[in-house]
């Protein structure tokens, strides 16, 4: 098995839309904690970031919204205590840590989407769709760099012809708008080149492909097979089973439906780190052997 | 086999008065390397343009063109895209997408080619092109040479029949240009496409080329193989870019064979003159004044954890002297200027301009009047919407420039061609006054009229008292206009010589006349000196 970064971009978009979108509309204490156990399980096996710093702002963020919501919605039928002249619940607070659990989780989730989903992935990806829109996108990710050094330079030219006069903040906000429109300027004017560049190489003489150098392997769409049995598995539970109640007092759902839709839910979930680990210890493996 | 036709073209645009062509007529056959020369303005870009359908400019036009026998207006647009491609002057705005990759892939993807194709021809394009290193890489990142040559890769993905080049060397160095020059070559011998270039420095590229075609005002002076094309640029400024050999063929009234290479240019030399007179002499040009600029023990790196660009530099250029750094790409030496010109700081060593420190010029005043410098690429000095608002920017209303551009002053900075965008931003540097210039590659895409006056200007500003620092590759120019030299070798000078001194004792970082005479004249790096000294010797019986 291969991890999510060695599968086409368009399966693994599937799998984390899924992982995503289910989370997000299941207002369900169970589902968003299988989320957030595997997001960050998967967060650590992929190795998605190594600073702390992600991490401090997730459990800030937690703590944050946790605490935020017993202040100020106060239905439910357990009093924890009272605050001034309202009561604080327990049904609210474990509403409060369903949502945060969800909003982190899938904080977790698009970390470690943006690295395996790279530019060139996400291209190729809006090139199935449209060819145009991704052209133009491709077109927007290569000019904004472009154009800040570009400014940059300008910049050192125009310090150099003493536009700026003193050093001072009024001085520099003043020339920095003038290298801005300069840069600007030349933004347009050389547009010119790139839109001949554009018509010479035959832009516009018909419908438009959109080549990628991701092609669609078996695996790819076993992934994709697996993905969407397993959310339709999910949907089919949620929509049918009990649902969770937060409010007046917290229910949990049982019965076989609730069942289908937690077990395929941390199948789901379970299936990138699962990836993850089984191609490392193959290459360890295969290490091993030579 | 015929593949392109121009028969009695003429051009004017829309609202200008005279034709920018003038019945032109010319074909070329499979595999041709045409190159089309001609002073800025003489029409060889709009006769490039005239070919691609795409990018024929507006105004009036009579006369065909037929690309493979059929007539242009005739064919479809997917042939006309596909058949012709074309490479602009600039590196930089031709490239449309972000990675190497999609750069080749779009013009199939123009084309609405199947996936399975464009994988193979985008394929084996990077690998003959010899860029699969750089497949994965931003488009963005790449050296300017690397730049184009993805800019001629992605046009040569269609298979074009013909590929029309419009001065694609000008921003280039030496080297990036010599690489360039030879894929080309390669393109019309191994792959039998016909190639039409316009420059107007022809240095690089005549010893390659089949055919010579030069415009003058819109009108065919001469067509031929080189060599006798040749013979007809004598009485034009293009002469100044011909390389030294055929420069001194055509200055002795040389007959027979015009020579192109050193070792042609040597056996002509040795053939028709004496050598009883080997050296003329020398003038001693070191400077002796005050310091205008000192760099002691200058080290610089870009980033904390990159490596040192400049690794303890030193260098001392006297007050009113014109000094040239040369070097290779990479060497250091636009670092070099960017750390004497303030922008960047060095981590340690001393820089001084006149004799005090750098850091000690507070408040930008080593910008007023006393240091300023023409960056190399000239487009970034302009901000407003004419040359004249440019000038007045920097001058106040009525300012005086020791040359004349007021015929451009009512123009757009962009609307100027290459020279004079040159000119007009030397304009608007000199008028901040500066004692000490910087200059970045001045030369740089310069055809020869415009070489020629700018080493007018600069000295006539060394006979006012300014003091110039150039870094270039033009080592022709460095040994026209220098006072002294000093040679930038990985962050340090290894180097530093009197002008005639430093050329004649270089083995290969020398000018192309000092290696054509080396051991027959001594000290003859000019081509002027050669000729000179073929002058005072007199030909041989």
């Amino acid at each position: 098995m291969r991890s999510l970064d060695g599968h086409s971009p368009l399966s693994a978009f599937i799998y984390f839309m899924s992982v995503i979108g289910l989370c997000m509309f299941c207002r369900d204490l169970i589902i968003s904690s299988i989320s957030l156990l595997f997001s960050v399980l998967y967060y650590f096996v992929y190795g998605a970031g190594r600073g702390v710093g992600f991490h401090i702002f997730a459990a800030v963020f937690f703590a944050l919204m946790v605490a935020i919501n017993p202040f100020f919605y106060h239905g439910g039928s357990t009093v924890l205590f009272v605050l001034g002249d309202n009561p604080v619940t327990l049904e609210a607070v474990i509403y409060g840590v369903s949502a945060s659990e969800m909003a982190v989780s899938v904080l977790y989730w698009f970390r470690a989407f943006t690295r395996i989903m790279t530019e060139d992935k996400l291209l190729s990806l809006a090139g199935r769709f449209s060819p145009k829109f991704s052209l133009m996108l491709s077109m927007v990710v290569r000019f904004v760099p472009l154009f800040a050094r570009r400014s940059k330079k300008v910049n050192d030219a125009q310090r150099v012809l003493g536009a700026y006069k003193e050093d001072n903040v009024v001085d520099a906000v003043r020339c920095g708008a003038r290298v801005f429109s300069g840069t600007a300027g030349w933004a347009l004017e050389n547009g010119i080149t790139t839109a001949d560049s554009m018509a010479a190489r035959g832009y516009g003489t018909g419908r438009r492909t959109s080549f990628s150098l991701y092609r669609s392997r078996a695996h790819d769409f076993v992934l994709i097979a697996l993905t969407l049995v397993l959310l339709a598995g999910a949907v089919v539970g949620a929509a049918a089973g009990e649902k969770f109640s937060f409010y007046p007092e917290i229910v949990v759902p049982g019965g076989a439906f609730a069942i289908l839709l937690y077990t395929f839910y941390t199948a789901l979930c379970a299936t990138s780190t699962i990836l993850e680990i089984s191609e490392r210890a193959r290459w360890k493996y295969l290490k091993s052997k030579i | 086999m015929e593949i392109l036709k121009v028969e009695d073209l003429s051009f004017s645009y829309a609202g200008a008065g005279s034709p920018s062509l003038d019945g032109v007529s010319f074909s070329a056959r499979a595999g041709e390397i045409i190159a089309v020369c001609g002073a800025s303005g003489s029409g060889k870009s709009t006769l490039l343009r005239m070919i691609k359908r795409e990018l024929i400019p507006e105004g009036e036009r009579s006369g065909d063109v037929f690309i493979c026998g059929a007539r242009q207006s005739d064919l479809t647009p997917r042939d006309a895209a596909a058949d012709v491609g074309f490479v602009f002057q600039s590196p930089e705005m031709q490239i449309v997408c972000d990675k190497v990759w999609h750069e080749l892939a779009f013009g199939l993807e123009n084309l609405g080619t199947e996936q399975s194709v464009i994988r193979r021809r985008v394929a084996e394009t990077a690998s003959y092109f010899g860029i699969g290193g750089i497949f994965d890489k931003r488009t963005d990142e790449l050296s300017g040479g690397q730049k184009q040559l993805v800019a001629l890769a992605s046009v040569c993905v269609m298979s074009p029949k013909i590929i029309l080049l419009d001065e694609p060397t000008s921003r280039l160095d030496p080297i990036a240009s010599l690489e360039f020059v030879s894929m080309l070559r390669r393109l019309s011998r191994e792959l039998g496409m016909t190639v039409i270039i316009a420059e107007h420095t022809l240095g690089g590229i005549i010893d390659m080329c089949d055919r010579l075609i030069a415009l003058d005002g819109g009108k065919i002076i001469a067509d031929g193989s080189p060599r006798d094309s040749i013979k007809s640029l004598a009485k034009t400024p293009l002469i100044y870019t011909l390389p030294a050999p055929a420069r001194v063929f055509i200055s002795t009234h040389g007959e027979g064979e015009c020579p192109l290479g050193v070792s042609e240019g040597r056996a002509y030399i040795e053939n028709n003159f004496k050598n009883e007179i080997r050296s003329l002499p020398r003038s001693n040009k070191s400077g002796t004044g005050g310091a205008a600029l000192e760099m002691k023990d200058v080290f610089f790196r870009y980033d904390r954890r990159g490596d040192d660009v400049l690794r303890g530099m030193s260098l001392r250029v006297s007050d009113g002297e014109i000094f040239s750094i040369l070097g290779a790409n990479g060497s250091g030496k636009s670092t070099a200027l960017s750390v004497i010109s303030g922008i960047r700081r060095a981590y340690s060593g001393r820089v001084r301009i006149f004799g005090k420190d750098i850091s000690e010029y507070k408040n930008q005043t080593l910008y007023r009047g006393c240091l300023s410098m023409l960056p190399q690429d000239v487009q970034t000095v302009f901000l407003k919407n004419t040359v004249y608002e440019e000038l007045c920017d920097v001058g106040g209303k009525d300012f005086e420039l020791p040359f004349d551009i007021s015929h451009l002053y009512k123009k757009h900075p962009y609307d100027l061609s290459g020279g004079e965008q040159q000119l007009a931003a030397l304009a608007k540097v000199l008028l901040t006054k500066p004692r000490l210039l910087l200059l970045d590659e001045p030369t740089k895409g310069l055809d020869g009229a415009t070489k020629r006056l700018l080493k007018t200007i600069i000295s006539s500003l060394k006979d006012g008292g300014t003091t110039t620092v150039i870094v270039t590759h033009d080592t022709d120019f460095a040994a026209d206009i220098s006072d002294r030299c000093a040679l930038v070798f990985s962050g340090e000078v290894i180097c530093c010589d009197d002008v005639d001194k430093f050329f004649f004792e270089s083995e290969f970082y020398t000018t192309e006349t000092s290696r054509m005479t080396r051991g027959y004249y001594d000290g003859a790096v000019r081509v002027d000196d050669v000729l000179r000294l073929a002058e005072i010797n007199g030909r041989r019986k």
